[in-house]
């Protein structure tokens, strides 16, 4: 037993005589390249994808709904066409949202400004002046030639200020 | 001499890796497959980018995408619903409201999500949103024109260099 140990001890030793234990991953790796290739290629498909949601409130299907909007003027933001993007317009509920002497907002961050400081938030400090509710009709109207990303980003300051009837208008 | 005479035994130990090798092309093939049809039906824009805050993932509810073809000069082509495209007029968004009212019909949970280039002028998506519209009001019942604007939103470097 002693003996047959150390022969084997010995073929192990040399070189010439040791069992070839021999594993390809070759394929394996060549497997790996191509899925990390093409893992590379199609992720930049779906990057930053978002969605904004959006409600139609000039042509629900709902009569009465619209009636029900109507009731309320809505604030009207006329989006226009400019050199540096879209000038921004706003009235309509203007008296009721300018209740704190804000002055018009002529771009989107005055705009940001404005809707937040006209949106009234119940039970928060320092928000008294603020006299639309967050469900206060606001329409977005734009020019036809204004690109869609300057229509987007007006909607959007919107609905991030917190208003949630948010509609559009006909392109003008 | 003893030693020489002895019976050289090797042994070879080698693991079968053909049987993965072919399922992981397969997979790979099947994935380029898919990739290219989804790719084929999604028209390449550059979509408005607007800040981190309103807008959200996409979820996996029922779901149609309407896209305005983006032409040059802030055109558009045509509007692309379901790998058919229709033309960018009148006729082309009344085929748009009819095929859409189809889709309330069958869901009425049905959300459609509204793909247009970033340069695109309003007057050409703008019929995109009213057939949505329409729509609903043609399927009747309780559909409800659930229309989403898709987006890219922007990373927040490109925010802090604005």
């Amino acid at each position: 037993m002693a003996r047959e140990e150390r022969d084997h001890r010995s073929r192990m030793r040399d070189p010439r005589q040791r069992a070839r234990a021999a594993l390809s991953i070759t394929p394996l790796i060549d497997v790996v390249f191509q899925l990390l290739i093409y893992f590379l290629l199609t992720a930049g498909f779906a990057v930053n994808e978002r969605h904004l949601r959006t409600e139609h409130a000039a042509e629900a299907p709902n009569a009465a709904r619209a009636q029900l909007l109507l009731e309320e003027e809505p604030l009207r933001i006329s989006v226009a066409r400019a050199a540096d993007g879209a000038a921004i317009s706003v009235d309509g509920a203007l008296g009721l949202a300018r209740a704190r002497g804000a002055e018009r907002p002529e771009d989107l961050a005055a705009l940001a400004r404005f809707l937040d400081g006209a949106l009234l938030v119940a039970g928060e400090r320092g928000r008294e002046g603020g006299a639309l509710t967050a469900d206060h009709p606001v329409r977005i109207l734009a020019d036809g030639d204004v690109p869609w990303e300057e229509v987007v980003r007006v909607f959007n300051t919107v609905v991030g200020a917190g208003y949630r009837s948010v509609a559009f208008g006909g392109a003008r | 001499m003893a030693r020489d005479r002895r019976i050289q035994r090797t042994t070879s130990i080698e693991a079968n890796l053909t049987p993965m090798i072919d399922v992981t092309f397969l997979l790979v093939v099947f994935f380029a497959l898919v990739s290219g049809i989804t790719s084929r039906d999604q028209i390449a824009m550059q979509l408005a980018r607007v800040l981190p805050g309103a807008a959200a993932k996409p979820d996996a509810d029922a779901r149609w995408v309407l896209q305005v073809v983006p032409a040059a000069d802030g055109k558009a082509d045509g509007y692309a619903l379901n790998g058919v495209v229709y033309s960018a007029d009148a006729d082309g968004a009344e085929g748009v409201a009819r095929a859409l009212a189809e889709g309330y019909r069958a869901n009425p949970r049905l959300e459609v999500h509204l793909r247009a280039d970033r340069a695109t002028e309003f007057r050409w998506v703008e019929p995109a949103m009213r057939a949505a519209t329409t729509a609903a009001r043609l399927a009747g019942g309780d559909a409800l024109p659930r229309l989403n604007l898709v987006v890219e939103e922007a990373r927040r470097a490109a925010r802090d260099g604005a």
